[in-house]
């Protein structure tokens, strides 16, 4: 586990972040929803959003770079996850994303899946 | 004047990408969704039937937008009976009330007021039967101001005979006292109710058929 410090994938993800309010570039899967739910509850998706943004951008909160050694599928599909622990409503809490594209040739414009939400 | 319309929120176009299979085939479908949502320290099970959720079509995997988390808030409320942002809204300004000042009323932050009036906060049922109760009953604003008025209020209990309340000095309450003969109560006296209350205190219906002394008094039958 490393802080991302990588100056092209971090403008990436800055950038998915930077459209917090346009649907479909921070994605919350089902799992995450739930576990934001339960984790933070009474904050809603657009505000989870939006702290994730504040936390990256404003406050140049730290992402760590993992190296993927689950073996099982999804898991195994992506090359890293990024983990971030931000504080959102008083709260300390664990999110783990995934980055896409990970390959620097594809012309997709960058987005970010979260698939998981606990308490940090 | 014509009504506000609220902007609909930004979204990229389908098909999006589903992180699970990494295929690009994630469209609106219509499905019966179920949530698992804490409030209060519970956990609630919300059920939305047919409604649209972005969901994969190869995997089956979804992913959760704006919209379907406003529709699980709105499920909430509606189960656990919370006042929406709208009605929140609305009650201030029918008060004429400042963000400001209903938080004082509710010794609350200001934010908190607007978040709750956003909808970006959903209150706790605790504070939302204290916004109930002010926004429904002028008595109870009333009965913020005097106490806030006067710091003494409430330093020593009051009791209301005429409503039958009674208190722990062994006096009993006006209308025990005066009771019908119809009432069980009154029948045998206020001490003989109190009394079976103490022994029986979830079968008061049998008042009348129970004399308190048997059951003080151990009765040896041998």
């Amino acid at each position: 586990m490393a802080r991302l410090t990588d100056p092209d994938i971090l403008a990436r993800y800055r950038h998915a972040l930077t459209e917090w309010k346009v649907e479909g570039y921070i994605v919350l899967k089902k799992d995450a929803y739930e576990g934001l739910r339960t984790t933070i509850p009474g904050v809603p998706e657009k505000v989870f959003g939006e702290a994730l943004y504040r936390f990256v951008c404003e406050e140049n909160g730290e992402i760590d770079q993992v190296k993927e050694t689950r073996n099982w599928e999804p898991c195994n599909r992506w090359e890293y996850h990024y983990d971030l622990r931000p504080t959102i409503d008083g709260v300390k809490v664990y999110v783990e994303t995934r980055l896409y594209p990970e390959s620097f040739s594809s012309r997709d414009e960058p987005e970010i899946h979260v698939v998981h939400i606990k308490p940090a | 004047m014509s009504a506000k319309k609220k902007p609909e929120p930004q979204s990229r176009p389908f098909p999006w990408l589903c992180s699970d299979c990494v295929t690009r085939t994630v469209v609106p479908t219509v499905i019966d969704f179920t949530a698992k949502v804490k409030h209060d320290a519970v956990i609630h099970e919300l059920h939305l039937p047919g409604i649209e959720v972005p969901r994969c079509q190869t995997c089956g995997d979804l992913a959760i937008t704006t919209a379907i988390d406003e529709r699980v808030n709105e499920a909430l409320r509606a189960k656990l009976h919370l006042l929406s942002p709208a009605q929140i809204r609305a009650n201030i300004e029918k008060l004429d009330l400042t963000q400001q000042e209903l938080a004082d009323w509710l010794d609350v932050a200001p934010e908190t007021v607007s978040r709750w009036m956003t909808g970006t906060l959903i209150q706790s049922s605790r504070m939302n039967k204290r916004l109930r109760m002010f926004f429904a009953f002028p008595t109870a604003r009333e009965m913020l101001r005097r106490l806030d008025e006067d710091p003494q209020l409430g330093i020593e209990a009051r009791v209301d005979r005429d409503r039958g309340e009674a208190d722990r000095t062994g006096d009993p309450p006006t209308s025990a006292v005066q009771s019908k003969p119809a009432n069980p109560v009154g029948q045998r006296g206020f001490a003989h109710a109190l009394a079976v209350e103490r022994i029986f205190p979830r079968v008061k219906s049998n008042y009348q058929d129970v004399d308190p002394r048997r059951y003080v008094t151990p009765v040896f039958s041998y």
